[in-house]
Order: structure tokens, then sequence, then C-alpha cells
């Protein structure tokens, strides 16, 4: 039998594999013999098991879809490597308990953090195409038959996809009404429910929601009646829908007749 | 799908980016996904709201992600992680006025399966427990949150800038108090 037990704090340490092998074999040979210091260690891991129920449980986590797409879409956007300041913002990042005292700078680091992201697009509010690194247009079908059978019609986005695209547009405040969050490519052409063919159309523009409304829908007419391929109206849509209108509707402006023409709703902030 | 992918005869927009995630973006999502519970955990106990938590863990796996890009270097990314985030944790408390140590008193999760008997006990013996991690000192709560979100202690060394023995003290001091409020002796 060995007199001498086992210190609560090396205890803990030997719970959480911190010891050198030598002092957790001499360990597990006393707790095998003394049943006192067996009955403090299952306290420990007792103690352990209700803290961590409790810590869990005192914080519900959210979905992490939205937040994955927000990150991913961040990613996408930051332009290959090109500046140093990314050096002096990691050691900035890392420079500990300095940053406490640094309050005011709060706003620059943010600034800095996002300024390939958003800053770039800032100025991006009244955009009559989107911009082409954040909505480069992405499909998710390709087959004609399975797109015809779909009638144009309204598709609903998750709020929150919705709010991560005026972000990476740098649109803080959306407002009522102004904005349609519109599919670059749309469903009913085969465009996918991803960031990458989303973007914020203005209605308050003369080359405007309404008439990008008229064209999918026209385009959606001549691919299912042969006359254009899937992939080319795509690929149109994708790379100027006002050229697109221009050429399927052969005018040079907005046509009077599309000025109402509704099928997506507008955006509610 | 892209677009480029579907007909390469027609490339998209010139200057828009046409291939998938790159890896070292999968392998940040990949981080992000094991990681993001336990950043907002642990940026929940500076007592900062959710939405400030999903802020500061995005802008902390951009800074991962650029990071990595860099090539600077891989050892122990969990601790670069929390490190990053403790600042940015403190820096927003600090911006919010407010002092990191409040915490918000939790919402109660309840267990469907306990009766109403057992239910006010469990309820009890988590609210003992938490009111005693709300009193200790705030290095210690820290190493304990740390703790329990899988840091070991050469880690959380690594993100409160303490010794080793330091981290195995307030460890086992916090783990003895919690264990008295569990046999009762407190509270």
């Amino acid at each position: 039998m060995n007199e001498q037990h086992i210190p609560h704090s090396e205890l803990v340490a030997s719970a959480d594999g911190e010891l050198t092998e030598q002092r957790e074999a001499e360990i597990r040979k006393h707790l095998a013999a003394c049943w006192t210091c067996r009955t403090q260690m299952k306290q420990i891991e007792d103690t352990i098991s209700d803290f961590v129920r409790a810590h869990q449980a005192s914080t519900p986590i959210a979905s992490a879809e939205g937040p994955r797409a927000l990150l991913r879409a961040k990613m996408a956007a930051v332009p290959p490597p090109a500046v140093d300041w990314r050096d002096r913002f990691a050691d900035f990042m890392l420079s500990g308990n300095r940053l406490a005292y640094l309050g005011g700078s709060m706003a620059a680091i943010t600034a800095v953090l996002f300024v390939v992201g958003i800053v770039e697009v800032s100025h991006q509010q009244f955009r009559l195409r989107p911009d082409p690194k954040l909505t480069p247009g992405q499909v998710l079908a390709e087959d004609r038959a399975a797109v015809c059978k779909q009638t144009p019609s309204h598709f609903a986005l998750p709020h929150d996809v919705g709010r991560l695209v005026f972000d990476l547009y740098g649109i803080d405040k959306p407002g009522k009404r102004g904005y349609e969050l519109d599919y670059l490519i749309p469903p009913e052409l085969g465009g996918a429910d991803d960031p990458k063919n989303l973007w914020p159309q203005p209605y308050l523009s003369e080359w405007n929601a309404h008439l990008k409304d008229a064209l999918e829908d026209q385009l959606h007419s001549m691919v299912c009646r042969d006359e254009i391929t899937l992939a080319a109206a795509q690929h149109e849509l994708a790379t100027d829908w006002i050229a697109a209108y221009k050429k399927y509707f052969r005018t040079n402006g907005p046509m009077q007749r599309h000025r109402e023409f509704t099928k997506d709703s507008p955006w509610e902030p | 799908m892209n677009l480029d992918q579907a007909d390469s005869a027609l490339p998209l927009a010139a200057t828009g980016r046409q291939e998938g995630p790159t890896s070292l973006e999968i392998e940040v999502t990949q981080m992000f996904d094991d990681l993001r519970a336990p950043l907002l955990r642990y940026l929940g106990s500076f007592g900062l709201a959710s939405q400030d938590g999903e802020e500061i863990v995005q802008e902390v796996f951009l800074a991962l992600f650029l990071h990595l890009r860099e090539g600077k270097p891989r050892t122990n990314l969990p601790a670069w992680i929390f490190r990053v985030a403790h600042n940015l944790g403190l820096k927003r408390c600090l911006a919010n006025r407010k002092a990191p140590v409040e915490q918000v008193e939790p919402a109660v999760h309840v267990d469907p399966t306990l009766d109403p008997e057992q239910l006010a006990a469990s309820r009890q013996r988590r609210e003992r427990l938490l009111a005693v991690v709300r009193a200790l000192p705030e290095q210690d709560r820290r190493c304990l949150y740390l703790r329990a979100e899988g840091l070991r202690y050469r880690d959380i060394t690594e993100v409160l800038g303490m010794s080793l023995g330091a981290v195995a003290q307030s460890v086992a001091r916090s783990l003895e108090r919690l264990n008295r409020a569990d046999l009762g002796e407190l509270g």
C-alpha cells in the first residue's frame, strides 16, 4: 500500500495527459492500489464532464451554412498576393495584449481586413452589370430538357445569403424596394443558388432589374424553342446582359413595355 | 460547376475567377467547420453577442487564409487561431466599451428526457457550476474555457502568454473550485 496520496493538481495534470510517461506510470500504479485517490480522480472527471455539458448548453450555436458561405465568398474575392501589408497585418494580429490598447485603430484594422473584398466595390451601389470577380456566374444545370420543364418564376433565397451578397458589394443599407437580389443566370436557365451567381441589381437606373427579368424570360423561351443553345444563353447573361438585351430584343435602348415587367420581387432588407 | 467548364469555347467575362475553390480555400473551410463552434463559445465567454462572435470568426479565418497563402508557419494552427480570436475578442470588447468579464446569462436548454424534479436538480447544478466559473479570476476562467475547447496546456500558453506551470496551476485551481461546488460545499 502506498501511503503518499497524489496531490489534486497532479491528478488533474494526469487526467489531461500532461505528465511525463514515467510519472504517469507511477500514478497509474498508485491509483490501482488507492481507492481514495481513485475516488478523487473520478470526481475530477465528473466535474470536467459536468462543466463541459453546462458550458456547451449555455452557448447555442447557429447553423454554420451561412457563415461558411460568407467565408468562402470572401476568400474567393481576395485577389492574388502582390502587396506587403499582409505581413504587417499578420504580425499586428499576433501582437498580444498590445492590441487591447489600440481600440481607436479598430476601424482601421477592419478596413485593412476587408480592403480587398469590400472597399474595391464600395462604389458599386448603382452598377448596371455585376462585378465579374464577385459574380462571374455559376451554373447548376446544362440539360435543356430539364430547364424547359421549369417556368420562369420567383425563387426565394435564404435571407442570410442575400445579406452576404449585399455585404460583398459593400451595400450596407439596401433600403426597401431599391434592389432585386438577382440571379445573373436565373434558375430557369440552369443558374446556381450560389453567391457567385447573385448580385444586387438596382431598380433605380435606366438599365434596371425589370429589363433583365424580361430578357431572362425571352431567353428561356428561345432556348426552349431551340432558337439558341442553353450554353449560349448562359454565356450571354454572364458576359454582358445589357448587350444581350439589345441583341435579342433588337433594340438600342430599354423598351417601354419592359419598364414594369416583374418576375422577381424586390429585396426586402 | 462553373460556366467555363460547361462550354470552354465561350469564356466568361474576362476578369472573373473561373475555377472552383482552391485547395487552400478548402483547407481553411475545413478548419472553419472544426473550430467555429469552439471559437464562438470561447468568444461568448467574453460576453460578446453572437453576431460579434460570428464577425470575429470570419476575420480570424480570413486572416488564416492570408497567413497560409503567404507561406507562413503552419505549426500549431489551432493555437494560432485561438490567439488571433482572443486578441480580436479583447479589441471588440474595448470597442463596445464593455468589460470583457461580464457574461450574458445563458438561455436554458431543457433535456426532454428529465422529469420535473430531475430537471430542477440538473438546472440548479448547471447554474451552480456556471456561477462558480463566472466568479473565477479572469485568467483562470480563460484557461478553463480554452481547455474545455480542446486546447492542450502548451496551446493555452501560446494564446494567453502564460507559462506552462501557470496554466497547469490555473486549471487545477479552477477544477478544485468547481469540484467543491459540485459537492455542495459552495453556493
